[in-house]
């Protein structure tokens, strides 16, 4: 145990990378009468890839031992498992890598990349496989914006319309046009279905659907009916009642709300459209 | 890239290292476990069941007929790698933090911990083919912590000679056999935390809790320099490609008041020459402790402070990539 300050100042060994494959080691050491010594050696560092390719052919025969000991051949579910499909994300751009968001970038640059494009919301599908297509397709009939392939929609994607600033935002079709306002039509067509709904509120939580239908049948033909219920079949409370005319559902009102049904009192109003989403 | 995540390990990995042929991966962890794993399909092949405390550091011998492993047990033993049968332990003084085999596999370098009143030491053991013949008396003890503070980590570098981290961010390097040091240098401002040697053992790279990984050349002048902005646990050079993987992320000790995207868990590429940053790989969820490539640099392996490895096998897009024309 010395320091370096006492031992004689020895030059740091060194290996000199050869042209042809060799490598030369150089050290300093002092033999016995304190001189000191250079030592030389040529090594070839490598792999023999035959005797590698044996070696692991032959480790491939060896049994599983410790705490593998009593799993079966091949991996084990246990203790293996394979991950989801994980980009190593690439770029000459250090910025760019910070940026990059992997699932949103694929998204976009699969997007960008694909010839196919969907007429109704401009996705990387066929038009008839969209998933959406049956809510814009009805969204363009009820307002009249033109079906697949309309006369205003010379690219053929409406639903990817890019909003009154052009900012490529998705705008809704009821609020394109820049006013903001809704077009007509769509008060009156809030449902597609021109039937009237109301809501029944503070139904007690043993309710079934066949409750509900005796209750409302009485005021009228009653087109649709949803109680709303928890996973296990308890009421949350709640129902919806669709009657065919304006007629029926307000009579139900009238009658229903503040009705004693199973010792609660029943409230029963028009079903409110759903305050619209913060953009 | 599909990685295969081995979860053999219930606490935070401490190491993964490749053989030389590559086929299999060893794993070691605080929960005093020691794997041994099939890098092609992740499957677990054994243990080295004995230790009883953290498994900080292992090594595989050149033919991949002996493994080592240094336990805060206060041991290091030498294992059968295709039995799982313990051949010889050493008992420390204090918990073992780096064990390393030379390329004969006819010396080993045991490095112990400055703790319970102990210093830091330095321990070259002899082995033999026959488990009989190794003697019990160390070839050569040194302390290498004059002035330096407690080793980390140590390799064996050309003829003998070692090559140590320490926790005030000292590389130094020492003669084995005499026990004297021949040279050392402040390289970083933490802790080093790794340090891996090249393929031909002409440069290492040393990874640092100053937030940066090293290239030193064997007379230790820095010559690259890789900054990031959190701590570097692990840092390796591939083999094929002109690249250095850095592993690391915020102290596990702060990861839980941040999500895992603010903490960079992530591995991160950054080309050997240029030093610039073009890749990384995300999964791991706390910090990675520790990462190894392939020999042949097809694929490269990281440990987690959640206790995973993710073994990645890497893409062609990999292979094709190039920050500059003039790369492999």
């Amino acid at each position: 145990m010395t320091t370096g300050d006492s031992a004689p100042q020895l030059p740091l060994p060194s290996v000199h990378a050869n042209k042809n494959g060799t490598y030369t080691h150089t050290l300093y050491k002092l033999d016995d009468q304190g001189r000191k010594v250079q030592v030389k050696r040529i090594l070839r560092i490598g792999r023999d890839m035959e005797v590698s390719k044996r070696a692991i052919e032959e480790r491939k025969k060896w049994a599983k031992f410790g705490a593998a000991k009593h799993h079966g051949p091949g991996p084990d579910t246990e203790t293996t498992r394979v991950d989801t499909e994980l980009p190593l994300r690439l770029s000459t751009n250090p910025q760019q890598l910070d940026a990059m968001e992997p699932a949103a970038e694929e998204a976009s640059r699969k997007l960008k990349d694909t010839a196919i494009k969907c007429r109704y919301c401009g996705g990387p599908h066929w038009s008839k496989e969209c998933p959406s297509k049956d809510i814009i397709q009805s969204l363009q009939e009820a307002t009249g914006l033109g079906g697949p392939g309309g006369d205003d929609a010379p690219s053929g994607t409406p639903g990817l319309g890019a909003g009154p600033s052009g900012s490529g935002r998705y705008v809704p079709p009821s609020l394109r046009d820049g006013t903001g306002a809704p077009r007509p039509g769509m008060e009156m067509g809030r449902r597609m279905d021109d039937t009237y709904a109301v809501r029944i509120a503070n139904l007690p939580e043993d309710t079934t659907d066949a409750d509900l239908i005796e209750l409302a049948r009485p005021f009228g033909h009653v087109v649709r009916s949803y109680l709303a219920k928890y996973d296990d079949g308890t009421c949350k409370g709640f129902a919806f009642v669709n009657f065919a005319t304006m007629d029926m559902a307000e009579r139900a009102i009238a009658k229903l709300h503040g009705y004693g049904y199973a010792n609660l009192i029943l409230t029963c109003e028009h079903s409110k459209p759903r305050e619209p989403k913060p953009m | 890239m599909r990685p295969i995540v081995c979860q053999g390990h219930t606490r935070p990995l401490t190491r993964v290292r490749y053989n030389r042929d590559g086929d299999l991966m060893f794993s070691a962890g605080k929960d005093a476990k020691f794997n041994v794993w099939s890098s092609a399909t992740g499957e677990l092949i054994g243990s080295y069941d004995g230790h009883t405390g953290v498994v900080w550091d292992i090594d595989v011998d050149a033919n991949t007929t002996r493994t080592m492993s240094g336990s805060a047990d206060s041991s290091a033993r030498l294992w059968d790698a295709r039995s799982g049968k313990c051949l010889y332990t050493w008992t420390t003084a204090s918990p073992v933090r780096s064990v390393a085999f030379t390329p004969e596999a006819d010396l080993a370098l045991i490095v112990t911990d400055k703790k319970m009143g102990q210093p830091c030491t330095a321990i070259i053991v002899e082995i033999k083919d026959n488990v009989a013949d190794i003697p019990e008396a160390p070839l050569n003890i040194f302390l290498p912590e004059p002035e330096l503070t407690p080793a980390t980590i140590a390799r064996w570098g050309p003829e003998h000679t070692i090559y140590m981290g320490h926790e005030n961010g000292t590389v130094s390097c020492w003669d084995a056999m005499s026990g004297e040091r021949i040279a050392s240098k402040k390289i970083h401002s933490g802790v080093v935390t790794d340090l891996q040697f090249s393929e031909d053992g002409t440069y290492f790279i040393t990874s640092s809790k100053d937030m940066s990984a090293k290239i030193l050349d064997l007379k230790l002048h820095v010559i690259k320099n890789f900054q990031t902005e959190r701590p570097v646990n692990s840092a390796c050079i591939c083999p094929v490609k002109e690249h250095v993987i850095l592993g690391g992320g915020q102290d596990a000790s702060q990861v839980t008041t941040t999500t895992a995207k603010v903490g960079k868990f992530e591995s991160r590429f950054y080309h050997k020459i240029l030093q610039q940053e073009f890749g990384r790989v995300r999964g791991h969820f706390g910090p990675i402790n520790t990462v190894a490539v392939h020999p042949d640099g097809t694929s490269f392996t990281s440990g987690g402070e959640e206790g995973l490895i993710r073994l990645h096998h890497f893409d062609p897009d990999y292979f094709r990539f190039k920050l500059d024309p003039r790369d492999p």
